[in-house]
């Protein structure tokens, strides 16, 4: 019987059928999308603390309502992606409670790139142009997943990182356009980012864990490898343009097939990462914790019925 | 008092005149926070002029052309295309005039 209903699946999922909250999936597929979306929801979430910093330093009331609204967007990512997650967990025993508790308890995976410090106004414009943009290159190639409640969310998504991604263009423009000083400060901050956009898309495909399945499944369609040639494809020029070098001796392009051929970026820093140990892991988790005991007052009145009041 | 938080599907009408589409769902208390939760969550940019929020637990759901009550029939009657011959039909009177059309 189950071997029946997982050969109907893949024939559903080999039809280019979509697969709904409700209907019968394998247990693993679950599992597998699980990790996928709450990875995702996690990265919004922690992605949306270390910017919020940034809203009383950004330079201008125009920058700070930028600021400010990207991270109620983020907030609002997380929001919606968290839900997706709920559903999908509910036949696991996995509510929203047990994934934010295992985030702050340092248990659950989000994005390497949120463990990195952010000391300049140039980092924020990075940040958003770059690794928004890399967000938006693994998201976009989301939106054909086989779970349909996620790729539904993820439209709304894409349209809003896209808003972010000219936010970070625009201040990055303007730095580069601007004095020796801001210039400078702009080449410091791709010089540090450079590296973690190259990680943003995980390792070469050959050491990616859980890949046969996802891609089966349809829970992916596009390879990392695949997804960070899309990336270099498009802002490689752009940044080149500007005038700002990348701390790359080895990058050039393969004329023949228009593939980025980069230098190692030191795939052990990396893993050390995934494990916990980026440079602000530890201090991301602490400003998780510290928020989410301060904010109690918050979700306890958000909880309590209107009329009762 | 804090109480059990339930789901609510959030639907937006994008356009006066278009109906409400699907938007997603959101977690909470009651009705009203529910409506400014959506607010909140997908009105930020003005993507709906209303919007409905309801509790999951009074959405029905039901397929559609269930296979297990054999091949559907071709209901030609409920569509246009099961009246074709009325262009033959019209030929005997001087073909039709199409005023409609012209």
């Amino acid at each position: 019987m189950s071997e029946e209903r997982l050969a109907a699946f893949e024939a559903k999922i080999a039809r280019g059928e979509l697969i709904e909250a409700g209907d019968w999936m394998p247990d693993e597929y679950r599992r597998q999308c699980l990790r996928l979306i709450v990875t995702h929801a996690n990265s919004e979430l922690m992605g949306a603390l270390p910017e919020r910093e940034w809203i009383p330093r950004a330079p201008g009331l125009q920058r700070k309502l930028s600021v400010l609204s990207k991270v109620q967007d983020e907030i609002g990512h997380a929001q919606m992606i968290y839900r997706v997650a709920e559903d999908l967990g509910r036949p696991l025993g996995i509510t929203r409670e047990h994934m934010l508790e295992d985030l702050i308890a340092g248990k659950a995976k989000f994005h390497n790139v949120f463990t990195y410090p952010a000391p300049t106004w140039a980092d924020v414009g990075v940040i958003a142009w770059l690794v928004d943009g890399a967000a938006l290159e693994t998201q976009g190639a989301l939106l054909r997943t086989s779970y349909a409640p996620y790729a539904r969310i993820l439209r709304r998504v894409c349209a809003e990182e896209a808003i972010h991604l000219k936010h970070g263009e625009d201040i990055v423009l303007t730095l580069a356009a601007g004095t020796r000083v801001q210039r400078a400060m702009l080449q410091d901050a791709l010089t540090r980012w450079w590296q973690p956009l190259l990680h943003f898309f995980g390792p070469p495909d050959e050491q990616s864990p859980n890949t046969e399945l996802t891609f089966r499944w349809r829970i992916r369609l596009m390879t990392n490898e695949q997804l960070r040639q899309s990336f270099l494809r498009k802002y490689v020029p752009k940044v080149q343009a500007l005038g700002l070098a990348i701390p790359d001796a080895e990058l050039r392009q393969d004329p023949a097939t228009g593939d980025w051929l980069y230098g190692d970026p030191d795939w052990n820093e990396f893993w050390r990462v995934v494990k916990g140990g980026g440079a602000r892991t530890e201090d991301r988790l602490r400003l998780r914790r510290m928020t989410r005991e301060q904010q109690l007052w918050v979700r306890d009145a958000m909880a309590t019925p209107t009329s009762a009041a | 008092m804090s109480q059990e938080m339930a789901v609510y599907e959030v639907f937006g009408r994008e356009r006066k005149g278009e109906p409400h589409k699907h938007a997603g769902s959101l977690l909470a208390c009651d009705a009203d926070m529910a409506v400014l939760l959506a607010q909140e969550l997908f009105c930020r940019r003005k993507e709906y002029v209303q919007i409905w929020v309801v509790p999951r637990d009074a959405v029905r759901q039901a397929p559609v052309g269930d296979a297990a009550l054999g091949p559907e029939p071709r209901r030609l009657y409920r569509s246009g295309e099961g009246y074709r011959e009325t262009v033959d039909k019209w030929k005997r009177f001087g073909g039709d005039r199409r005023a409609d059309r012209a």
